[in-house]
């Protein structure tokens, strides 16, 4: 193959992309071979390999498709020199390219890996999770405002046995004069009431205290854990 | 060379190549050759994107009666090289830990 058969395989290959990134790429080839002179051009053309293999690297590197040749548009690379994994992939990419690729293809890589990707695949398997944790913390939530009903209605069933108590107490008052003997029996049993009153909203009431901050903590907590971490 | 290094390796060194003297491509390819275990082929898109990315600029000069297209580093360029400096000599640093089991660090 001589350079006029190259530069003309090299721009029908080229084809695909935009009419600048082919003219940009032509003429650097052209200038190449300008350098490498008359003398070393079957050397250079032989390192250079197909035209085939000259395109997909140039394919695999700058984009396929025209809008991709727009400038800005390039993603900027994360600035890390130890990625093993990237090079075989852009060989990878150079070779599906074109099947005449060689394995010589090493390539740039295109669109380096964002330090983002972590939290984006965070973000995904958060939404891909959601039946599965709405259930949980569904289910969680539904236990605690449970506890907090059932402590809600022990403290109001206190405050009644207390109002019941009082009333009954001022009604064994009347009750006394009459029938002292039912009057001290309607009386004990207003007393008693009241006292299972206060002591039932006294617990309700110390229960409520201890258990109202350490919810409170725990939401806190649980907050802080998952912001902390998609915060990263 | 045993090692083929990274994208980011010669996207640093063509950087460092063109911060040292605005040049062209013929010669930035041989020199990064001259380091590095890579195709020919491989040059002319890591100075596009290079160029694409506003880390290098081109101009056109003529010379012996024909084109040649130069590249200069940019402001952006010089920034990315620097930070690619500092990026080789951590790497430098953990290799050779692991290299040399830690000589000259412990």
């Amino acid at each position: 193959m001589n350079r006029q058969q190259f530069l003309e395989q090299l721009e029908a290959e080229l084809s695909g992309l935009a009419p600048v990134e082919r003219q940009e790429a032509l003429k650097f080839y052209v200038e190449y071979l300008d350098e490498a002179g008359p003398e070393n051009e079957a050397a250079v053309l032989a390192e250079l390999g197909s035209p085939q293999k000259v395109a997909a690297i140039i394919r695999a590197n700058l984009g396929l498709s025209d809008e991709s040749a727009a400038p800005h548009e390039t993603p900027k690379p994360s600035l890390t020199l130890n990625g093993p994994d990237w090079s075989r992939k852009t060989e990878q990419q150079a070779q599906s390219g074109a099947p005449g690729a060689g394995s010589a293809a090493y390539g740039g890589q295109p669109f380096p890996k964002s330090k983002n990707n972590s939290r984006v695949l965070l973000v995904l398997l958060l939404v891909f999770t959601s039946p599965l944790w709405i259930g949980i913390l569904g289910g969680l939530f539904g236990a605690l405002m449970g506890l907090l009903g059932g402590i809600l209605g022990i403290f109001i069933g206190g405050i009644s046995a207390i109002a019941g108590g009082a009333i009954a107490l001022i009604f064994s008052l009347f009750t006394l004069v009459g029938n002292p003997a039912d009057g001290m029996v309607s009386m004990a049993l207003s007393m008693a009431s009241i006292a299972i009153g206060v002591l039932l909203t006294a617990g309700c009431v110390w229960l409520l205290r201890r258990f109202v901050p350490w919810l409170v903590s725990l939401v806190r907590r649980a907050v802080q854990a998952v912001c902390g971490k998609v915060g990263k | 060379m045993a090692f083929n290094t990274g994208a980011a390796l010669m996207d640093a060194l063509v950087l460092s190549i063109v911060s040292q003297e605005s040049t062209y491509g013929y010669k930035i390819t041989q020199d990064v050759r001259s380091v590095m275990d890579v195709s020919e082929s491989t040059l002319y898109p890591v100075l596009r994107r290079l160029q694409r990315d506003e880390c290098l600029e081109t101009y056109d000069r003529e010379f012996a009666g024909r084109n040649r297209r130069y590249y200069s580093i940019t402001e952006k360029g010089n920034e990315r090289l620097e930070t690619y400096r500092r990026e080789w000599k951590v790497y430098e640093e953990k290799i050779n830990h692991v290299l040399f089991g830690g000589i000259g660090n412990e």
